[in-house]
């Protein structure tokens, strides 16, 4: 019991992880049609971001998250705004707006490379007792319950966002029929902007959240951007709640199968489950709209 | 004119961003040139090794050690009647890397002897090239395996891991471990270090493997191998990793409540170990060439904390790997070993290093002794408790056994 506690949990923390990445995946590709290849490296970027504030300059956590957060949150606004928008204007092929995304998911690796310098920089703990807490006989640690609640907590305040606001109705009308929302009056280009900025916001906090279990890095988003990815593919890709769901899916498959299998065989075990998915039923679990018609 | 603002605000939030980095650290990438095959220097010395990639502490380490060695043999004359000239290709880490930093090193550069990178894997996948190069090169890797293959110009500045083995299944057997698992990080010395330990504990007998889990490289969450590795209710835990994915595999094994020995390699001597994993450190037994002390004050031997205060000096802080020992020992392997020669000639300087006695931060090395680049063995065995690294034999003078259980 007290291991199945255990990867039970470790499970859910790499899943939410993921799952803050895939949702900006999808959330983007329901915006704007797009895939956007800059998630990885934007939960980066906004890990070594709360480092900075936290770490170097000693802002208290919660401020140095929100903080970085907002930071993120319009860079991710201003890389719509100064660069896919300028490609979708001149009517680039999607080819080139996706190329555009891995050119600068690269340079972000490479200024995080350049500013930090390229070895790990460990994360202070956030909770003054670093003792793990008692599930049962099962013991946790106080940054995976906080990553696990925080994202949950995310992941609920973003579905109410989406459904209940007047802007969340923009962005899904504007998603449906760029056209038709533009003549109701939607500014379509905000909307995209600003789904952008959210998608880079959820990034960084889940590389906020996962950054004091491991280290922060310029390598740190590689070690989830396929993953989330294959995420939001299993779920349906496009579908919000099918790439929560999908990611935890991902993370609790390979945290399971590295502990009741061998860790030798989890990387297998995962890519085997996203390629089958691809194969017998391309629309995800949550039947997202894949293949052109 | 409004696409123009938005660029322009775009960039002026990356160079505010800029302004965030820390000034601590000397992380650095591509080629770098500290001097040149060119005709001032009368000797150029190339070292290729990953500051960037997994193993970028160990790298960068590595790689201040060698140009504070080179910069105090030139303070003092420099070697052959000139100055000495640096080279560096940083590999990534990778062997493919390592396979064109080699190249890069003996075609273009034209250096006249290489420092090699600490990862054993890359020094074996470019020891023919130095070898057809005739080119005399020292390495800090500690995998025995790269120095057993017969190569006449490769040398090794510390004892090998396999000196570690069976000082560690002492320590394993003092404390009265009888069931164990493993967590090995599947690089070639972790792996290498790794076997020689089994082969030790299953020629002995004494103690039950309860269980092998394999980390893969690039991986940073070991919760399910580590769990499985708990339910097998185990005395002891063998973590043989590098230093930064050790540091958090000791911490998340804490995490997951586990409050006994821990057994590991050199690399656990790190300070970073301490540093992420905190009072989670203590109970970490491991074997080492090198312990990198607190301060310059703790230094063990006026050797080292002259290196120490030196490198202190130069950097702002101590080494943040013991790799910077073997690299500063390599280096100066290899420039005592052109100065006896009085040559930079490959073959001359070869035989001279091959025959050379020398006293190394490592201890007192004679290449003499063995007949295959070879100078030490034997390692020490150290162990974190209250935050410190303490020998191991100390340790047990004070302490219970069950001090940590």
């Amino acid at each position: 019991m007290n291991m199945f506690i255990s990867v039970l949990v470790g499970g859910l923390v790499l899943g939410c992880t993921y799952g803050m990445l895939s949702l900006g995946f999808s959330l983007i590709y329901q915006a704007s049609g797009y895939m956007n290849f800059t998630q990885a490296n934007l939960l980066m970027f906004g890990a070594f971001l709360a480092w900075q504030f936290y770490s170097e300059w000693k802002i208290p956590f919660i401020a140095s998250m929100a903080l970085a957060v907002v930071i993120m949150f319009f860079i991710g606004w201003m890389m719509e705004r100064s660069i896919i928008r300028v490609l979708v204007a001149k009517k680039a092929r999607n080819i080139y707006v996706v190329l555009s995304t891995i050119a600068l998911s690269i340079i972000m690796e490479n200024a995080a490379m350049l500013i930090w310098d390229a070895r790990p920089h460990y994360f202070p703990p956030i909770f003054k007792d670093s003792a793990p807490v008692k599930l049962g006989t099962a013991s946790v640690s106080k940054e995976s319950i906080l990553c696990i609640v925080v994202a949950i907590c995310a992941m609920i305040a973003l579905h109410f966002f989406l459904n209940k606001t007047k802007f969340g109705t923009s962005m899904r009308a504007a998603a449906q029929n760029k056209t038709a929302a533009s003549c109701m009056g939607i500014n379509v280009n905000r909307t995209i902007g600003i789904t952008y900025g959210i998608a880079a916001a959820l990034a960084c906090l889940g590389g906020i959240l996962v950054a004091p279990t491991l280290y922060v890095s310029y390598g740190l988003g590689s070690q989830f951007g396929a993953k989330s990815f294959a995420g939001a593919v299993i779920g349906g890709y496009g579908n919000i709640y099918g790439a929560i769901v999908g990611a935890l899916i991902i993370g609790l498959l390979e945290t399971f199968v590295s502990g009741y299998v061998s860790s030798a065989y989890k990387e297998f075990v995962v890519y085997g489950v996203l390629i089958l998915v691809m194969i017998i039923k391309p629309s995800g679990i949550f039947n997202a709209k894949v293949y052109d018609e | 004119m409004k696409k123009f603002w938005g660029f322009a605000l775009a960039l002026a939030m990356m160079v505010s961003l800029a302004g965030c980095g820390s000034t601590k650290g000397s992380g650095e990438t591509g080629n770098v040139t500290e001097g040149g095959s060119g005709e001032k220097y009368s000797y150029v010395i190339g070292h290729y090794g990953g500051v960037t990639g997994q193993v970028a502490t160990a790298g960068t380490a590595g790689l201040n050690a060698i140009k504070l060695a080179i910069k105090q043999w030139n303070e003092n004359g420099g070697v052959l009647g000139g100055q000495i000239g640096f080279e560096f290709y940083d590999d990534g880490a990778t062997t493919e890397g390592a396979v064109k930093g080699v190249s890069y090193l003996i075609d273009d550069r034209k250096v006249d002897g290489i420092i090699a990178s600490q990862l054993s894997g890359n020094i074996q996948a470019t020891g023919d090239l130095v070898e057809a190069a005739k080119i005399p090169e020292v390495g800090t890797g500690m995998n025995p395996a790269w120095l057993q293959k017969g190569w006449k110009y490769l040398f090794r500045s510390l004892a090998n891991s396999e000196g570690g083995a069976a000082p560690l299944v002492d320590a394993m057997e003092a404390l009265k471990v009888t069931d164990i698992g493993t967590l090995i990080y599947q690089d070639d010395g972790n792996i290498s270090a790794n076997n020689l330990v089994m082969a030790e504990l299953k020629k002995r007998g004494t103690i039950n493997i309860v269980t092998e889990e394999q980390a893969m490289v690039g991986e940073t969450d070991w919760t399910g191998a580590l769990s499985s590795i708990l339910s097998k209710k185990p005395n002891g835990v063998i973590i043989f990793a590098q230093g930064e994915q050790g540091s958090l595999m000791v911490k998340q094994v804490r995490s997951l409540g586990y409050t006994g020995y821990i057994f590991g390699c050199e690399t656990m001597s790190m300070p970073d170990i301490r540093n992420v994993a905190g009072s989670g450190a203590d109970g970490v037994v491991f074997f080492t060439p090198h312990c990198i002390p607190d301060s310059v004050d703790e230094a063990s031997t006026e050797k080292e904390r002259e290196f120490l205060a030196a490198y202190e000096k130069e950097y702002g802080s101590l080494p943040a790997h013991d790799v910077a020992y073997r690299a500063y020992d390599a280096t100066n392997v290899l420039l005592t070993g052109v100065k006896e020669a009085g040559t930079k000639d490959g073959p001359a300087v070869r035989d001279t290093i091959a025959n050379m006695k020398i006293d190394l931060l490592a201890g007192s090395a004679d290449y003499s002794k063995f007949d295959n680049g070879e100078c030490l063995s034997g390692q020490k065995v150290y162990i974190i408790h209250k935050g410190k690294n303490v020998l191991f034999s100390d340790f047990l003078k004070e302490n219970p056994i069950d001090t940590y259980k």
